[in-house]
């Protein structure tokens, strides 16, 4: 038995094609989530994102809809916001053996800037206005494309307070490498009470890091992440958020 | 002992430079430069040569052919030539052999062969002690499987057809997983050498070539069901195999309610369905959950113990005292794996 993602061609288009649904909207829209995250690390971010996430305002939220209804995809309200979606079709012709493949969709989810835990009243809310510019590549022709995501500090201190499956972990210790603590923190706290988030994630972040059978510990592993050194980055977020 | 053998055996104690080989070995150096060259060109041997230009020659690492070093280190322990029990006679009659009895006759018609040629092979086997012979007339045996040249003979031999089903996943997973029995594990360890790697529940991970394969080892014959419900006992199970499992729709409900009640494990499977439902229908359909609450046994189930340290989050108690187990999921990052989906 072969648990096996989809084959690499695949993905990439998958992968091409949400960009360039992403290259025709000219909304401010800030990219948040994987892409995000794949914006400031690059190359280090070593996981496909099939699913964009954005955030932007209401009138961003209505013409990005309008654009994307335009352009054939689907609207679907979601707890959180929208998720315009259409079902992938491959630029290629597959092979008999990809035919049998349940194909996913294309999707892109917007919401506002202001990320509400499900359970507690704790948000974290992106800036719209402040922002880095960053580049994302193409998988099969020499194009990039110039995104909007939320500074690196920021998105790490988003990422911490999210629930910690192995994605999340890995997505924060990869950004934890390229910001430092002090803007982490002051990140955490500029949120209502974000860090009571952060402070209930954070063991389980530990714990699922250090566990060698976890998966994100593996990967890590694998990524050449120094395991020792992200513990103790958690470890002293978590005493400063512990301070009064 | 034929020449090709003879190099075998010598190798599987220890690589040596074929310069050596040639002077060991008591056959004319043409003679062997040609079992070497034809071994090579049929895969059987590797040859390299070192910066002082040594030409060494050596057993390839692949499964086969150390299961292949194996037996002929076994069988020359035992005092056993495998010259004949390695020819193409022998292993076509090895593929014939099993747990049930048959006769020298039987064979020899499967094969359209003379029954005297398979009576000379069943012997050599006998005398290796790979069969047991069960009556002498007619000549009957079966395979001893308590021997240890069994194994060896049976991964050499058979092409065993293994349940490779592969489920694809539209994720965003920077590795794949590969789910084996150990015999399947093994020969991947031997085969994949280089490739980056772990094997669950070991700790064992090394670095290497492509995307990292993640190995978990199942008893054999394991069925999707099975795997569910061995998912079920992780962190990582609760919150991404277990969706996939689900959203492949491949999986058999009244299977998996079955090996739940041998395993007593109907309480958390049918809790973990009922939250999946909640979070979404389409997954798991509401009839599925009714025929789980049918059978809730009475003992209290802890689901899931790696999370206890982590306390509870305050969703728990519905689910609690509907399906008698004690709650300790994280339901955020269980959403977070829907939503993925």
């Amino acid at each position: 038995m072969n648990l096996q993602e989809f084959p690499t061609r695949i993905k990439n288009d998958i992968e091409d094609q949400s960009l360039q649904l992403l290259s025709q909207i000219h909304d401010p829209l800030v990219i948040i989530g994987g892409w995000g995250v794949r914006a400031h690390a690059q190359k280090n971010h070593k996981r496909y994102t099939l699913d964009i996430d954005a955030v932007t305002d209401k009138k961003g939220i209505q013409k990005t809809k309008n654009i994307l209804i335009s352009k054939g995809l689907n609207c679907r309200k979601t707890e959180w916001g929208f998720q315009l979606y259409a079902a992938y079709e491959p630029s290629f012709s597959l092979t008999d053996q990809e035919q049998k493949l349940l194909l996913p969709e294309i999707r892109i989810e917007i919401s506002e800037p202001c990320i509400t835990e499900y359970q507690t009243d704790h948000y974290f809310e992106f800036s719209l206005t402040k922002y880095d510019t960053k580049k994302i590549h193409f998988h099969s022709f020499d194009k990039t494309l110039r995104i909007h995501v939320p500074p690196v500090a920021d998105l790490t201190a988003v990422k911490l307070g999210l629930p910690a499956d192995y994605k999340n972990i890995f997505d924060a210790i990869v950004l934890l490498q390229q910001t430092s603590l002090t803007d982490v923190v002051a990140s955490i706290k500029r949120n209502d009470s974000w860090d009571e988030m952060v402070l209930r994630r954070l063991p389980k972040y530990q714990g699922r890091l250090h566990d060698q059978n976890s998966l994100v510990h593996r990967i890590a592993v694998d990524a050449h992440i120094d395991i020792k050194h992200i513990e103790k980055k958690l470890s002293e977020i978590q005493n400063i958020l512990r301070k009064p | 002992m034929n020449v090709k053998t003879s190099l075998y055996c010598l190798l599987s104690i220890r690589s040596i430079p074929l310069q050596q080989a040639v002077h060991r070995l008591p056959y004319a150096k043409k003679t062997i430069y040609n079992a070497v060259e034809q071994m090579i060109s049929d895969g059987d041997l590797l040859k390299k040569r070192t910066q002082d230009g040594v030409v060494i020659i050596s057993i390839p690492s692949d499964f086969y052919h150390q299961r292949l070093k194996e037996l002929h280190m076994t069988l020359l322990t035992r005092g056993i030539d495998p010259t004949p029990l390695l020819s193409k006679t022998a292993q076509k009659i090895w593929k014939h052999i099993g747990s049930q009895h048959i006769t020298a006759e039987q064979i020899a018609e499967k094969m359209n062969y003379k029954t005297i040629t398979i009576r000379k092979y069943l012997h050599l086997l006998s005398n290796a002690d790979a069969v047991t012979v069960i009556s002498k007339k007619p000549l009957t045996i079966k395979k001893n499987e308590r021997n240890e040249l069994v194994p060896l003979l049976d991964d050499i031999i058979l092409d065993k057809k293994t349940n490779e089903n592969t489920l694809y996943i539209a994720g965003s997973r920077p590795f794949n997983e590969q789910i084996l029995p150990p015999k399947k594990l093994q020969q991947k360890l031997y085969d994949q050498f280089r490739q980056s790697m772990s094997i669950t529940g070991t700790g064992f991970q090394v670095k290497g070539k492509g995307q990292h394969v993640i190995y978990e080892s199942i008893p054999p014959d394991s069925d999707l069901e099975q795997l569910f419900l061995s998912s079920l006992n992780t962190i990582d199970g609760v919150e991404e195999r277990c969706l996939f499992l689900i959203h492949s729709k491949k999986m058999e409900m009244e299977k998996l309610l079955s090996y739940a009640q041998k395993q007593n494990m109907v309480n958390i499977v049918g809790c973990y369905l009922d939250i999946i439902h909640h979070l979404s229908h389409s997954l798991v359909d509401k009839k599925i959950i009714t025929m789980f609450s049918s059978y809730v046994q009475e003992k209290t189930m802890v689901f899931l113990k790696q999370l206890k340290k982590y306390g509870k989050q305050g969703w728990e108690q519905p689910y609690e005292t509907r399906w008698n187990v004690d709650l300790y999921l994280d339901l955020d990052a269980i959403r977070h794996g829907v939503r993925s989906l």
